[in-house]
């Protein structure tokens, strides 16, 4: 093989799409010319280092929606209904509370309580206060059970709302493949780029949580002053 | 579901076959374009532009199992479109470049900032920008093909196909892109070590 012929293979060699034959007279004459060979290294570490550029994850997904017969508005008004409905956060939020104020009967005050990326934490801290207090132990019972039953909470609430959401995003875009034939007629600017609402959704999810969060830490404070 | 079975079925009028074609093929059209363009915000762009025209093209497509291959083709032109229009915006010249690629490489460690991890991410994110940028600077034949194979992970035969050229050609343009590439990187005078260490 003479070094043209070499250089000429190399693609193939490098993408491993050639045959034994050939690989086996181009990797001999490798062991026999260091210039080809230098140029194959060369190669192979450019190749190398290609490889290391990540796929990248796009900044938000996109879907493609047929809004022909409705309004911008009334599209709006659709996505808006996708949000989280407070029925479902409101009963959990009023067994959670009712928790919390057995926890602050039993004189646990000053309660900080985290949601943080779905992840549940609560802090607490006792006054010294001349009124008996639980012990260690029941105190510590008592902060497990509750941080247990207000996780198991929020995960079922997060479950729920989501399933909800997922089940109106489906109708939402089954309602308008109905009307696909009319797509062709509308303007570019018709097309719905879904990823953005959904992100907002997801947004709004958090927010409401955090709101939740919010409203606990009043309560409690609320309470723990009325006591003092 | 098969590409084919999702065009089936939007042709035939399911919108949501469309958009889980859209779901499975937006990241590699997006990340072609990020890598062709160089940029995050015309990349996105290209890739929305690129689902809106496939959406209208798609019942011209003949040959359903090449979806892949033509999506592609609809990318690389928008990207050709891109560039013509941004040669128009802005030029920034080599030297202001590569001063600074240098200087940030030699300085290997942050005033203040220590540990192995915080270096190494460091360099990850120098070489990847290194790598983008020295992309960016082989004539843009060279470039379609290197992302093409490398990172899109095409057979020749298959890109031959999309750009309407012999598959010669497309071996000659890679191979004349990697040694490119390769050249660019040694100008710039990279530190072997802090880009070769993990390989
Ligand atoms: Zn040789």
């Amino acid at each position: 093989m003479t070094c043209e012929q070499a250089r000429s293979r190399f693609m193939d060699f490098l993408y491993e799409e050639i045959d034994a034959a050939t690989r086996q007279s181009l990797e001999a004459h490798l062991q026999t010319c260091s210039e080809c060979r230098q140029e194959w290294e060369g190669l192979r570490e450019t190749r190398a280092l290609l490889q290391k550029l990540p796929q990248l994850e796009p900044e938000s997904r996109l879907a493609f929606t047929a809004p022909p017969r409705r309004s911008l508005a009334e599209w709006w008004r659709d996505a808006r209904n996708l949000l989280p409905q407070s029925g479902w956060a409101r009963a959990a939020f009023g067994t959670v509370a009712a928790l919390l104020m057995a926890i602050v009967a039993a004189s646990i005050v000053n309660l900080h309580i985290i949601y943080d990326h779905g992840r549940f934490e609560m802090r607490a801290h006792l006054f010294q206060s001349p009124a008996p207090v639980p012990t260690p132990e029941l105190q510590e019972q008592l902060l497990t059970r509750l941080r247990r039953e207000m996780s198991d909470y929020i995960a079922e609430i997060h479950a729920a709302e989501r399933a909800a959401q997922e089940e109106k995003l489906d109708r939402i875009l089954t309602a308008f493949a109905r009307d696909i034939e009319r797509l062709e007629q509308q303007r570019e600017n018709d097309l719905m780029l879904i990823g953005q609402e959904l992100d907002a959704i997801h947004r709004v999810t958090h927010l409401q949580f955090g709101e939740t969060n919010q409203m606990l830490q009043q309560l409690v404070q609320q309470i723990s002053f009325q006591e003092r | 579901m098969t590409d084919d079975q999702l065009i089936e079925q939007f042709l035939a009028g399911n919108l949501q076959a469309f958009n889980l074609l859209v779901w499975r093929w937006q990241k590699p059209i997006y990340n072609f374009a990020l890598r062709f363009l160089g940029n995050a915000e015309d990349a996105h762009e290209v890739t929305q532009k690129t689902f809106i025209k496939a959406y209208k093209k798609l019942h011209t497509l003949k040959d359903r199992h090449k979806f892949n291959t033509w999506l592609h083709q609809i990318a690389l032109n928008l990207c050709r479109d891109e560039n013509k229009r941004r040669r128009r915006r802005t030029f920034i010249s080599l030297d202001q470049i590569e001063p600074k690629w240098q200087s940030r490489l030699e300085k290997k460690t942050l005033p203040g900032v220590e540990g192995a991890t915080v270096e190494k991410a460091l360099q990850q994110m120098e070489l990847q920008q290194i790598l983008q940028q020295a992309l960016e600077r082989i004539p843009e034949e060279q470039r379609t093909v290197v992302i093409l194979k490398e990172l899109q992970g095409m057979k020749f035969t298959e890109i031959a196909e999309l750009l309407g050229i012999s598959v010669n050609t497309v071996k000659s343009r890679m191979y004349y892109g990697l040694n490119a590439l390769r050249k660019i990187l040694n100008q710039w005078n990279i530190d072997r070590e802090a880009i070769y260490d993990d390989l």
